[in-house]
């Protein structure tokens, strides 16, 4: 009688049919259950069968994954992206990049510290520099190994044009001051930061004749030339201009006299079209006297019929900041 | 009485019995005279002469102290049984069995007459006794005692000879106990001989009286002394009222020699809000004496209601000294806490029952009412022998208690005892002994009622008795062994103590039976630790208490006394302040420990209604108090009313007279409660770790991406989101409620300023007199000043079905007392006029409803289904949010990273929509479950309808068509069968000969109901009629037959009739003919057949009149019990055409002379009546048949009826057989067979209320036909409570009050609709609109459906979490570009997903579901299977799909999957301009991004295609998506819906952007497509292989 009260009273409690056990009781009996040999609530027939059927059915889908994965890839062009330029996510407007990039991620200050006890610490820079210029280099690896020829297409009005054979050189001669002889000027304080539209499959800018400039490009030439004509400051011919300016009234304050070396981007440097061995075209900034001390926000533009710039997007844009020691 | 009496009782007797032969007082008042002169009786002697009560049974484990005590103060009694028995050889059992065991049937299966000649026997041994042992002065006790018990008897001799035994079974011991007593003295050289004599009779008695209780040898007789310490007198010219300064309390001082507890309402401070009585007693003879302030008291605490009960046996001069009532103050009784233990314990429900009558009465007696003094007389008489007695009994005492050889005695009764029970050792023999007398006295004080068996004889004896009584029985009998417990376990407080103390034998019985789970009952209880920590400590108290002498002359017998002095006083405080701040002056100064002061928790009354609920409700003098007094009471003028300003001015002291609306609660609140219910702490919780990052980012950079406080805010909509729309739903079906409640407004008829006028029921006020009016509504509890014809129907409240007649009478009971009528009930025909004593919630209607709301209603399946459910995905996502913020913090990510990336997995882990989806998909079935007549009140209930497995259901009007019917004729020696159903077809296939002719003119006739005016113009069968349901049913049957009865009564008019009544047993009336133009006289009868047969010469038949012979009486005989055993009510029809000679044309025939023949008439024929089937019903039980539930039928009608109603509609099968069928066809005895063999089995209450739980279970599970009958509302309880024991998902249907706690109880309560009392319909879930058994079933179906599709939906929902955790994981185990962020994660759930989850509510069954069984409670809404189904099955490959877009979308823009692989920090870093992908095309961040919106858009949209496939799998479980169809149209819409929604999120500019998606090209949708087939194909082949190899490996695995 007693023990089945217990019982009962254990069925009120519970209001479930047998002996209530504690939960964690329950919980370790789940996990391993002595008696019926169960582990997790199964046996290890159980678990095996059912390994086994999942085995079947991952190793299946995986296949099944597989095998469309690869019939996908075999639809894809390796030399040329499905959807280019506007079709594709990448647009119609390239975005730019900069070297040398810090090393530390997260970061695009450029620190310049040309004299002291750390000023080899802009050896990062011009490492990362001259590592970036490798292949420009003649001789360089790429041109070596691939056995490309490069022409110059240096000469806006010259016939040579970048094409699905044609890859074009681009000389390091051509920086001007920003060699790796003299360290690209981080050691006498006069860094040069190498600039570039990125690379867009078969993307070709549409380049503003120097009658129809933007006012503002303009301006900025006049403001970089001591007011000589634009003409006399780059090259003839179908050019994508550059320019770098301190973003705000104060980094246009410090930001000091700027060269540019080349000046401008030759049009005939694209499209790229995955040709082997393509050097996208650059261009040097050096400042040549940034105010010491100061972090200078720098942006420079590159100025195409085609390239919408965004500040928001960094589309035709690029920002960096400069803090030169000295 | 008077014959027993001496003649100074007589005296008395004559004395107070001028107040009328049908009230028992007098016969009080002679007992408490009686009762003065026994002084023989010291307790402390008790004390002595008892050894230690220690158990030899019961709880070798509990190590609760209290319990030990209380087990012992329980006990305490059975060692002086011992003691008797040692002596004796007579054993203790008989007794114990009587007390103890409730099921004892003894007592109640007739073996109350030998007892009665046993009574005689003892009342000659006491008469023997009284000769020889006793002096002078108490010469006339044992009168005085006989005349109790005489008194008893006829008091309750409703209640029949139960009560007698009690009386006897009490007395007897008591005997022994004075006897015992003056032993020692030697003064009484005979009472040795007068002991043994008393013995043997006990011996003689007991093997009559009261079987032997084997189990428990020591259980001693419980009650069987009826020793009160509480006197009860007649009124005392002495009495004083002394208000403490201290306290404010009252004190009521009372001389020596009165008996009586003067305490009225009146006297009760006002401010008072509960009173307890204490008892406090000083001077010899006292059992415990206390110093307190001064006053040499004793002080034990007693409750109010136990102050003066009806039949208080007195002790004979136990306490001959002045004696102190406490009227304390405030300190309400916990009843939660104590009664929960003793609830069922029906030795307090007898105590109750004797109570109510005891307050008024004891006023009357006491003379405390406004008429002042009544009996100075009597008082003085008793006080003039007390004086002469006491001194003796001192003496006696002093001696006795010194007495070694009960000394002696008493330790041989001990070690046996001790054997049994080792560990109660502990204490010494003085506790024990202290404890064991204690409990005796107390139990003796408490108990009026001799045990727990005679309390169901005598509640089954008397039917009027059967609500609070039967339903404490009930209680009783449900639990036994968790009372038992809770009594045991030490779960209870100070009131217990006393209680437990009160009724040693259950506390003792139970404990015995159980004792180790108190503790745990305690918990179940939820008692705290306060309480039992105050009971252990009040047990301790208690127990010193006892064996702590005061008096000198005790205190010098043991050595103890100082020692335990402090510790009584200490009990007794905190006894005193047990429930709360308030400290009696006469207990205050005592320790309460501080830790108590400081855990005064509250604690929640749990479990069903407790005793103390009971006996309030029953506490009610006002039936029994004279009309005057009454009405002088409540200053009313019968003849005018209250004055109109009267009126208003109570009703703005009283308020509305309305049942208080249960606790509203706030709005907000409910709102809140959905905030954090389901999901949402989830939701909340990441929603506040993206605040708390976006603040981190805040504080580090000045201008932080807004993702975190986006997602914060997103996710914080979403919560508010999913609550305010559950708040909706459950706010719109608790309107549908209110608007149920107040559909029927209520009026009443009331005299005010001497003029009747209707006003609302609500403004009824106190003391109002009200017209009542057949068809009316009770408008509050009243009494019956007038009353013609009056019936009222009590059914909502007490079950019995039948109309009950009211009149001015009262009885005992409240509930049987005539001259009360109960609100909402309705008075059904008659007038009356009467006055409202209770209004609102004081109503015993009133209590039930409020009663009923504490029982803890069973969480539905759904619920508690989703509960799983919840914790279980919380616990998957914390814990994998958990992991990979471990791991990503380890591997060296930043915090806020880390936490990002949880908040992704938790989100997307939490199926954000289900809740919402299941709450719309229940209000779907609900809406369309309305509509079949199932008002669905708790959402939930619709799917636990569906679950459940078992129906107990009524059988009036949910079965049956409440609605007697004709349904056999007996006539020309052939019984035809009506048809029951359709009023055209009804007697339609009776011959048309003479016989039925006559047979059809007599009941026309000789029938007083008529349709009423205003009903002419329905279908018969739909007529209001007045009259009683028999005469109804033939007035409609005769109706149909004839179709004019009206005319043809007008025709024949009547002259004369006698109107049915119960001691005639037939109606007869004269009617005039018109023979041919001459005018005679028929005289005709109906009634009870062998009334009518007896009074007939002769049998019409054929047309001949034949005379009666033996054949005859053969035929006649057959007929009957043919019928009779249909279950039917047979009635016997005969005529007498009143000779014309000795009855010529106009002849006044009188009534009350009965100047017309009664006999030689001439029998016609009979008719039989049933309340037939619904016709839908056996159709509905049949479907239930098949979809493997089970439908009991509880029903309270005789067992015949029931079990042809349960014949006709199935619930018995045609093959079904119950033990006596077999019996009947087999020709074996009844006993013979084998009741296994049984399928049906048809149960009487009075068999199930002795039925153990045990035995009750083995019914449950042996037989598959079962009917109840003959139960109570309240017994549904228990049967609930036993199907719910075997595992069974119970339904309960029921319409009466006294259903509510059953429908509360049930799984799933079910009320009627049409006949449903309020109570009910709020205790219950659903409601039936047409109280039609067919409309369960209906939603049965709906109910499988909806658990069906419940799983449907969710494993449709719960796919997509898949898709969603994956991406989060591979970014950051594969270090990819994320695939979904959580906007679109939260978008798939509450967005796409919705309407498509809900569709399937609307999906058709797959198979026949109703000839499925029920569903195992034990199978979960969401199981392993399902889980592996929808993730590790459809999941994966809906994963695989959406990967495969994003490595579509990533591949077609450039970045190959190789080159995707570890791309992740690259990709995600703002600074990085220009990453290179396969095709040396370089990217920034900008472009970075807006390609990871396009992959998610992709994903997104994959996920979304394959959601297509899988919800169309999902339609099915089984069955194969072709064999099923795609029907749903519903369904097929939201796919188009959702693929809508999905194009619209991804394609609006601003809006994708937000979402964190972008445009997609069109051919970015198709890469799933395959995988989507892919898995439909497979699951295509899952559900074959289900359906090919059903109940095999695959099965299992894979079917959910």
């Amino acid at each position: 009688m007693a023990t089945t009260g217990a019982h009962e009273t254990d069925v009120m409690m519970s209001g479930s049919k047998g002996p209530a056990k504690g939960k964690w009781a329950s919980f370790m009996e789940f996990l391993y259950n002595k008696k019926e040999g169960t582990v997790l609530g199964r046996t290890g027939k159980s678990w095996l069968q059912i390994t086994v059927f999942y085995i079947i059915f991952y190793g299946v889908l995986a296949a099944f994954f597989a095998v469309l994965l690869v019939l996908f890839l075999q639809t894809l062009d390796p030399n040329q992206p499905k959807w280019q330029r506007d079709q594709g996510i990448i647009g119609d407007t390239p975005g730019m990049g900069f070297r040398p990039t810090p090393k530390d991620s997260g970061s695009t200050l450029i620190w310049v510290k040309s004299s002291g006890p750390s000023a080899n610490t802009s050896q990062q820079y011009i490492d990362s520099l001259t590592d970036y210029l490798k292949p420009y280099s003649p001789g360089g690896a790429t041109e070596a190994g691939k056995g490309v020829t490069y022409v110059d297409c240096s000469s806006p009005t010259g016939n040579n044009k970048a094409g699905p054979n044609t890859v074009c050189a681009v000389r390091p001669e051509s920086f001007g001051a920003c060699n790796q002889k003299n360290n690209f000027g981080y050691t006498t304080g006069q860094p040069c930061v190498l600039l570039k539209l990125n690379r867009i499959f078969n993307w070709e800018p549409k380049t503003y004749s120097t009658a129809d400039l933007p006012q503002e490009l303009n301006d900025w030439y006049k403001r970089q030339g001591n007011n000589r004509p634009i003409t006399q400051q780059v090259p003839q011919g179908d050019q994508i201009f550059i320019t770098c300016e301190g973003e705000d009234p104060v980094d246009k304050e410090h930001i000091g006299p700027i060269q540019l070396s080349p000046p401008t981007i030759s049009k005939n440097y694209f499209p790229y079209l995955k040709q082997d061995g393509y050097l996208s075209p650059v261009v040097m900034v050096q400042f040549l006297n940034p105010d010491p001390g100061f972090i200078i926000n720098v942006e420079c533009r590159a100025w195409a019929q085609n390239i919408r710039q965004s500040r928001i997007d960094r589309l035709g844009v690029v920002h960096f900041e400069l803090l030169v020691d000295r | 009485m008077s014959n027993m009496g001496g003649s100074s009782n007589e005296d008395l007797v004559s004395q107070e019995s001028s107040n009328g032969d049908s009230e028992p007082p007098e016969g009080r008042q002679v007992k408490f005279s009686g009762s003065t002169t026994d002084l023989s009786k010291p307790p402390l002697e008790r004390v002595l002469t008892s050894g230690v009560p220690l158990s030899s049974h019961g709880s070798g484990k509990d190590s609760d102290e209290e319990s030990i005590h209380r087990l012992r103060i329980a006990l305490g009694p059975s060692d002086s049984q011992t003691d008797i028995a040692d002596t004796n050889k007579l054993s203790a059992r008989p007794w114990a069995k009587t007390e103890t065991t409730k099921e004892g049937s003894a007592e109640r299966s007739g073996k109350d007459g030998t007892l009665s000649s046993h009574d005689n026997q003892r009342l000659q041994h006491m008469r023997r006794m009284e000769g020889q042992a006793f002096n002078q002065g108490t010469a006339h006790r044992p009168e005085g005692r006989v005349a109790r018990i005489d008194d008893l008897a006829s008091a309750k001799r409703n209640e029949g000879q139960d009560e007698v035994l009690q009386g006897q079974v009490r007395e007897p011991r008591r005997a022994d106990e004075n006897v015992q007593r003056t032993e020692p003295t030697e003064s009484r050289p005979d009472n040795q001989e007068t002991k043994r004599n008393d013995r043997q009779f006990l011996a003689t008695l007991s093997p009559n009286g009261a079987s032997f209780d084997e189990d428990y040898p020591h259980r001693r007789p419980l009650s069987v002394e009826p020793i009160r310490e509480v006197r009860t007198s007649v009124e005392m010219p002495s009495t004083e009222f002394i208000r403490d300064k201290n306290s404010g309390d009252t004190i009521v001082r009372i001389s020596k020699e009165q008996r009586v507890v003067p305490v009225r309402h009146d006297e009760i401070p006002p401010e008072a809000k509960h009173v307890d009585v204490r008892v406090l007693y000083e001077g010899i003879g006292s059992l415990r004496t206390k110093v307190d302030e001064g006053i040499v008291t004793d002080e034990r605490q007693l409750f109010y209601d136990s102050v003066a009960t009806k039949d208080t046996p007195v002790s004979p001069g136990l306490y001959a000294e002045p004696v102190h009532i406490l009227v304390g103050r405030g300190r309400k009784p916990k009843q939660g806490v104590t009664i929960a233990t003793q609830v069922e314990d029906e030795d307090l429900l007898a105590k109750t029952i004797c109570t109510q009558v005891s307050e008024t009465e004891l006023n009357r007696l006491t003379g405390m009412d406004e008429d002042g003094p009544l009996h100075a007389s009597t008082v003085k008489e008793i006080v003039k022998r007390r004086v002469a007695e006491t001194p003796v009994i001192v003496k006696e005492e002093s001696r006795r208690s010194s007495n070694p050889v009960t000394g002696k005695e008493m330790k041989t009764a001990e070690p046996e005892v001790d054997s049994k029970r080792p560990q109660f050792h502990l204490n010494n023999d003085d506790d024990g002994s202290a404890a064991s007398e204690r409990g005796d006295v107390v139990d003796k004080t408490l108990r009026p009622v001799g045990s727990c068996a005679q309390l169901h004889g005598i509640l089954r004896k008397a039917p009027s008795a059967k609500w609070g009584s039967q339903s404490t029985v009930a209680f009783d009998e449900m639990q036994p062994v968790s009372r038992a417990n809770s009594i045991a376990g030490g779960d209870s407080d100070n009131n217990l103590r006393a209680r437990s103390g009160s009724h040693p034998h259950v506390a003792f019985n139970e404990a015995h039976r159980n004792p180790s789970f108190g503790k745990k009952l305690s918990g179940m209880f939820h008692l705290g630790a306060k309480e039992d920590e105050a009971s252990s400590e009040h047990g301790d108290a208690g127990h010193h208490h006892h064996h702590r002498p005061h008096m000198p002359h005790f205190g010098k017998h043991n050595g103890k006394d100082a020692s335990h002095t402090s510790h009584s006083s200490t009990g007794s405080n905190s006894s005193g302040q047990r429930t709360d701040d308030s400290i009696s002056p006469l207990t205050t100064g005592k320790k309460v420990p501080w830790y108590r002061r400081l855990f005064t928790k509250k604690k929640p009354m749990t479990r069903s209604f407790t005793m103390d609920d009971l006996k309030q409700d029953l506490k009610m003098d006002d039936h029994l108090i004279p009309e005057a007094d009454l009405l002088a009471k409540l200053n009313v003028n019968p003849e005018t009313g209250l004055s109109p300003d009267e009126a208003a001015r109570r009703l703005a002291k009283d308020g509305k007279n309305a049942l208080t609306p249960p606790k509203k609660v706030p709005e907000f609140l409910k709102f809140l409660h959905e905030l954090v219910g389901g999901f949402s702490p989830l939701l909340e919780i990441g929603s506040a770790l993206c605040f708390i990052a976006y603040g981190l980012q805040f504080s580090d950079q000045s201008d932080p991406p807004g993702d975190n406080l986006y997602l914060a805010i997103v996710l914080l909509c979403v919560v508010l989101i999913t609550s305010g729309f559950l708040y909706l739903q459950k706010a719109k079906s608790e309107q549908i409620m209110e608007g149920f409640k107040n559909m029927l407004p209520q009026s009443a008829k009331v005299l005010r300023g001497g003029k009747v006028i209707q006003i609302s029921a609500e403004d009824v006020v106190m003391g109002d007199i009200v017209e009542l009016h057949g068809g009316d509504r009770i408008p509050a509890d009243v009494r019956i000043i007038e009353a013609k014809g009056l019936k009222v129907d009590n059914a909502s409240l007490t079950g019995e079905s039948e109309a009950q007649s009211r009149s001015t009478e009262s009885s005992e009971n409240p509930l049987e007392s005539k001259n009360l009528a109960f609100y909402t009930t309705n008075a059904v025909e008659g007038l009356g006029k009467a006055v409202v004593v209770r209004r609102g919630d004081a109503t015993v209607m009133g209590r039930i409803a409020k009663l009923t709301t504490r029982i803890d209603s069973t969480e539905t399946t759904i619920a508690r289904e989703m509960r799983h459910f919840v914790i279980l995905i919380c616990i998957f996502a914390l814990v994998m949010g958990g992991t990979i913020f471990i791991v990503a913090v380890a591997i060296g990510y930043g915090g806020l990273y880390a936490i990002i990336l949880a908040i992704g997995l938790v989100v997307a882990n939490v199926p954000e929509g289900i809740i919402i989806t299941v709450t719309v998909m229940l209000t779907l079935t609900a809406k369309r479950m309305a509509k079949k007549n199932c008002l669905i009140k708790n959402l939930e209930a619709v799917e636990t309808l569906g679950a459940c497995s078992v129906i107990c259901s009524d059988k009036t009007g949910t079965l049956t068509q409440n609605r007697m019917t004709v349904s056999h004729c007996w006539v020309d020696e052939e019984i035809f069968t009506m048809d029951t159903v359709t009023e055209t077809s009804a007697g339609k296939n009776l011959p048309d000969t003479p016989t039925v002719k006559d047979l059809i003119r007599v009941a026309t006739l000789c029938n007083r109901a008529k349709f009423k005016d205003d009903q002419m113009e329905k279908p018969i069968y739909q007529r209001e009629c007045a009259g009683d349901a028999s005469e109804t049913a033939l007035l409609k049957f005769t109706e149909i037959v004839t179709g004019d009865v009206a005319g043809y009564r007008q025709k024949n008019k009547a002259v004369a009739e006698i109107p049915f009544n119960s001691t005639n047993k037939y109606a007869v009336s004269i009617h005039e003919t018109d023979n041919e133009g001459q005018k005679r006289y028929l005289l005709v009868m109906k009634g009870a057949p062998e009334r009518i047969w007896d009074r007939c010469a002769t049998v019409i038949s054929h047309g001949q009149n034949a005379p009666k012979d033996a054949e005859w009486n053969q035929k006649f005989q057959d007929a009957y019990a043919e019928l009779g055993s249909m279950g039917e009510r047979v009635l016997g029809f005969a005529l007498l055409p009143l000779p014309a000679d000795k009855y010529p044309y106009p002849t006044q025939f009188d009534v009350d002379s009965k100047d017309f023949p009664s006999d030689g008439l001439h029998f016609v024929g009979l008719i039989s009546l049933i309340d037939p089937p619904r016709a839908a019903v056996p159709d509905g039980v049949a479907k239930c048949r098949s979809a493997g539930i089970q439908v009991i039928m509880v029903t309270g009608d005789h067992p015949l009826t029931a079990k042809a109603i349960a014949r006709n509609v199935g619930i018995i099968s045609e093959t079904g057989e119950t033990v006596e069928d077999i019996a009947k066809r087999t020709g074996v005895d009844v006993k013979d067979v084998n009741p296994r063999d049984a399928q049906a089995i048809v149960i009487h209450g009075t068999d199930l209320r002795e039925m153990s739980s045990d035995q009750l279970d083995d019914v449950l599970r042996h037989h598959s036909e079962i009917v109840f009958a003959r139960t109570s509302p309240q017994q549904k309880l228990i049967i609930v409570e036993a199907c719910q024991r075997s595992g069974a998902v119970v339904a309960v249907t029921g319409d009466g009050v006294n259903d509510s706690p059953a429908l509360k109880k049930a799984n799933i309560g079910i009320a009627m609709g049409i006949t449903g009392s309020d109570v009910s319909k709020q205790a219950a879930d659903i409601v039936l609109l047409d109280d039609n058994f067919a409309s369960i079933v209906t939603g049965i179906e709906e109910g499988r459906l909806i658990f069906d599709n419940l799983k449907k939906t969710i494993c449709y929902t719960m796919m997509s979490n898949i898709p969603e955790i994956t991406p989060v994981l591979l970014y950051f185990i594969l270090r990819i570009p994320l695939g979904l962020t959580t906007i679109p994660m939260l978008l798939i759930c509450l967005g796409t997903d919705m309407v498509p989850s809900i569709s399937m509510a609307h999906e058709t069954a797959e198979a026949d579901i109703m000839k499925m069984p029920p569903r195992h409670p034990d199978e979960r809404l969401v199981s392993g299977t399902l889980l592996q189904c929808c993730y590790l099955q459809a999941g994966t490959i809906c994963s695989a799909g959406a990967f495969f877009a994003y490595f579509v979308v990533l591949g077609s823009c450039g970045f190959w999957p190789s080159k995707v692989m570890g791309l992740r920090d690259l990709w995600e870093d703002p600074h990085i301009g220009d990453l290179q992908d396969s095709y040396g095309q370089e990217w920034n961040f900008a472009q970075r991004m807006l390609l990871q919106r396009t992959v998610q858009g992709a994903f997104f949209a994959a996920v979304v295609v394959f959601q297509w496939l899988d919800l169309i799998t999902r339609k099915v479980r089984r069955k194969s998506v072709f064999q099923k169809g795609m029907r749903n149209w519903f369904l097929n819409f939201a796919i188009v819906f959702e693929t809508l929604v999905t194009i619209f999120c991804i394609y609006v500019p601003v809006l994708n952007y937000a979402l964190n998606l972008n445009t997609i090209r069109f051919i970015w949708w198709l890469p799933v497509i395959p995988f989507a087939l892919y898995y439909f194909l497979f699951d295509e082949i899952r559900r074959y292989l289900i359906r090919r190899y059903p109940g095999g490996w695959w099965e299992r695995e894979h079917y959910f």
